[in-house]
């Protein structure tokens, strides 16, 4: 034991010598490398977000203070009640909430339902019916944009919270993944259940979904955070602010009050605490699902 | 998923044919028995997809349709369409300098984006490749950013870019240099946005290479190191070889998404100082929502289709020659 430690010391000051270390000295200098580069990068991650916090509890003196100061001197906790007061913050957050899970849950069940008949029923014109999902995944959002719109007019859905969800609520995407889960799960399972008696739903409800817990997760983050953060869709079909959501709400106050800077960071921070704790609860689960449809796909 | 190639082709053939059940008193034809397809199955199988499958030929077949004939078409939403065949798209090649602009600057961000963006995820994933504990924290702080939403996101980098007050003028004021005016600037402009759009997406593409480079076979490494290679030599002759599937992917994925731009230029640039930030997306949404012109819009929006598609194929033959599949 101390010779390795007689060791180290004698490296570290030995300077560049061609002398190779020991492997055990070389992994320890490794890892130090490796949380100092970590560390560093976490850093870069977050300031901006800390400024966020920071800026959103002062006075609006402090704000423009160069050097920035990073601690409030009095905590203004008023900046976050009069987003109550002056704007209709309540409703704005209600809509999010609302629309997220209608599409999230919608997206669920579509995505699930398809991927079940995709994955487990024989049946003819499966092959070209999946290739026309997975042509759809390559078509970018922007050449549905003005159809989609002049539709939502016909319909008289703009300004409506239909123009958000029922758009949005089918997803090649959720197909997709939920397809490419569904394919592992053993076929003997649900032989098993057959011979028990059970049709297709039973199978679906009982045995598929039960075991499918992981990628629906999976599915449900994915979808929660893209529809909770999108903001060119509703910037489209909603104009009154009553009907607004929680981004649109915000992205309204960036244009039209863009140097209200402690009310427009609490704004920023109410945006982001739904998502900050959905992430950091169910990480892995999105962390997977990059590795189930980006490289292993 | 060897897949991918031959989806491009899919649409075209596809039609909506197979969309409806048989009718209940037609008996299913022969063929039907040799693949095994039952009556009972191929009902259930329609009922299980109806929900997405009708969703999918309204909102997606449908729409996509609809903005190939809306692209033939002059329409302001107000008066009747008036029927053009391909005027819109001869105007932007011939008479819209616009569409160049917004064209050059959306080129320009995508290679500032672009290599930055690779080679920075690719030494940050380098740099945590190691079985370290607590990992899960730090992946935790650099995915914030990846799944904040843009709008608040906008919102603190207009402070880190702000001229008077912004960190970025403070910490290069250490060092001497004058305050600069990122986004009132037609010259730093694009290139703040770019910097802002990198940070924000380097969680993502760390992880894609973090996979990757852990799908890199221990022993490799091991066989090079008694071979005498270096560091340098084992990320020359072992790493990136092995690696190129992930980064082709990665560079698809990222010029995709920056192709793609609008939020962050929308939120903090308005398109400019001058031009200077109008990127294509920002200029078709003018084009569609400011001035109703839905048809121009459209036309657009199948020009750059055609752009990531033609993108897309180029880069995966010209990596595909040497992208180094596993060893075996």
């Amino acid at each position: 034991m101390s010779l390795v430690e007689e060791k180290q010391t004698e490296a570290s000051e030995a300077g560049p010598k061609p002398v190779a270390l020991p492997p055990r000295n070389r992994k320890i200098g490794r890892k130090a490398l490796a949380y100092l580069a970590l560390t560093l990068l976490a850093a870069l991650a977050l300031i901006p977000f800390l400024w966020m916090l920071s800026t959103s509890l002062k006075s609006l003196d402090e704000v423009f203070l160069f050097p920035p100061k990073w601690i409030p001197s009095k905590l203004q906790f008023h900046n976050y009640t009069s987003l109550w007061h002056d704007f209709p913050m309540s409703t704005w957050i209600f809509n999010s909430v609302k629309v997220t899970l209608s599409v999230t849950i919608g997206v669920l069940i579509t995505s699930s339902m398809a991927a079940y008949a995709f994955s487990r029923i024989n049946f003819p014109g499966r092959n070209i019916l999946f290739y026309m999902y997975l042509g759809a995944l390559m078509i970018p959002g922007w050449v549905m944009l003005v159809p989609n719109f002049v539709l939502m007019r016909k319909l008289g859905w703009i300004d409506t919270h239909w123009a958000l969800i029922i758009p949005a609520i089918g997803q090649p995407f959720g197909t997709f993944l939920l397809r490419q889960f569904f394919l592992t799960i053993p076929k003997e399972l649900e032989e098993a259940a057959r011979v028990d008696g059970a049709g297709h739903f039973q199978i679906f409800t009982k045995v598929i979904l039960p075991l499918a817990k992981p990628a629906l997760a999976t599915l449900f983050v994915f979808q929660f955070l893209a529809i909770w953060n999108e903001f060119l869709w509703p910037l489209i079909v909603l104009n009154s602010p009553q009907k607004f959501t929680v981004p649109l709400g915000l992205g309204y106050l960036n244009t039209a009050h863009s140097t209200d800077w402690t009310r427009l960071m609490a704004g920023s921070v109410i945006l982001l605490i739904p998502v900050v704790i959905l992430f950091t609860v169910a990480q892995r689960y999105y962390v997977r699902g990059i590795a189930l449809t980006g490289l292993k796909g | 998923m060897a897949a991918v190639p031959e989806v491009g082709t899919a649409p075209s053939g596809a039609g909506p044919a197979g969309g409806v059940p048989a009718p209940v008193d037609l008996r299913p034809p022969s063929w039907w028995k040799r693949k095994g397809y039952t009556r009972r199955d191929t009902v259930a199988a329609f009922i299980f997809l109806a929900p997405s499958l009708i969703h999918f030929m309204i909102f997606i077949l449908g729409l996509v349709v609809a903005s190939l004939v809306i692209s033939t078409w002059q329409w302001d939403l107000l008066t009747p369409p008036h029927e053009v065949g391909l005027h819109n798209y001869a105007t932007m090649f011939f008479h819209d300098p616009l569409f160049w602009t917004s064209l050059k600057a959306t080129l320009y961000f995508v290679l500032l984006t672009i290599p930055t963006g690779i080679i920075l995820s690719l030494a940050l994933a380098m740099a945590v490749n190691t079985k370290l504990r607590g990992i899960v924290i730090f992946r935790t702080a650099y995915f914030i950013p990846v799944v904040s939403s843009m709008v608040a996101v906008a919102v603190v980098w207009r402070w880190v870019f702000n001229n008077d007050f912004g960190i970025l003028n403070w910490f290069l004021g250490l060092f001497g240099v004058h305050k600069i005016d990122w986004l009132g600037n037609p010259v730093t402009a694009m290139p703040a946005i770019a910097l802002m759009s990198v940070w924000k997406g380097l969680g993502f593409t760390m992880t894609l290479f973090l996979a990757g480079l852990q799908g890199i076979p221990q022993h490799l490494y091991e066989a090079a190191e008694l071979d005498g290679a270096g560091r340098w030599k084992q990320f020359v002759h072992v790493t990136w070889p092995l690696l190129t599937p992930t980064t082709f992917f990665v560079s698809v994925i990222s010029i995709i998404g920056s192709f793609n731009v609008f939020d962050a230029v929308y939120l903090m640039t308005q398109g400019g100082p001058g031009n200077s930030t109008t990127v294509y997306n920002f200029y078709l949404f003018n084009q569609a929502f400011r001035y109703f012109h839905m048809g121009y819009a459209a036309a657009m929006a199948w020009i750059l289709f055609l752009i990531i598609a033609a993108l897309s194929f180029l880069q995966f033959r010209f990596l595909n020659r040497r992208v180094q599949y596993e060893l075996g």
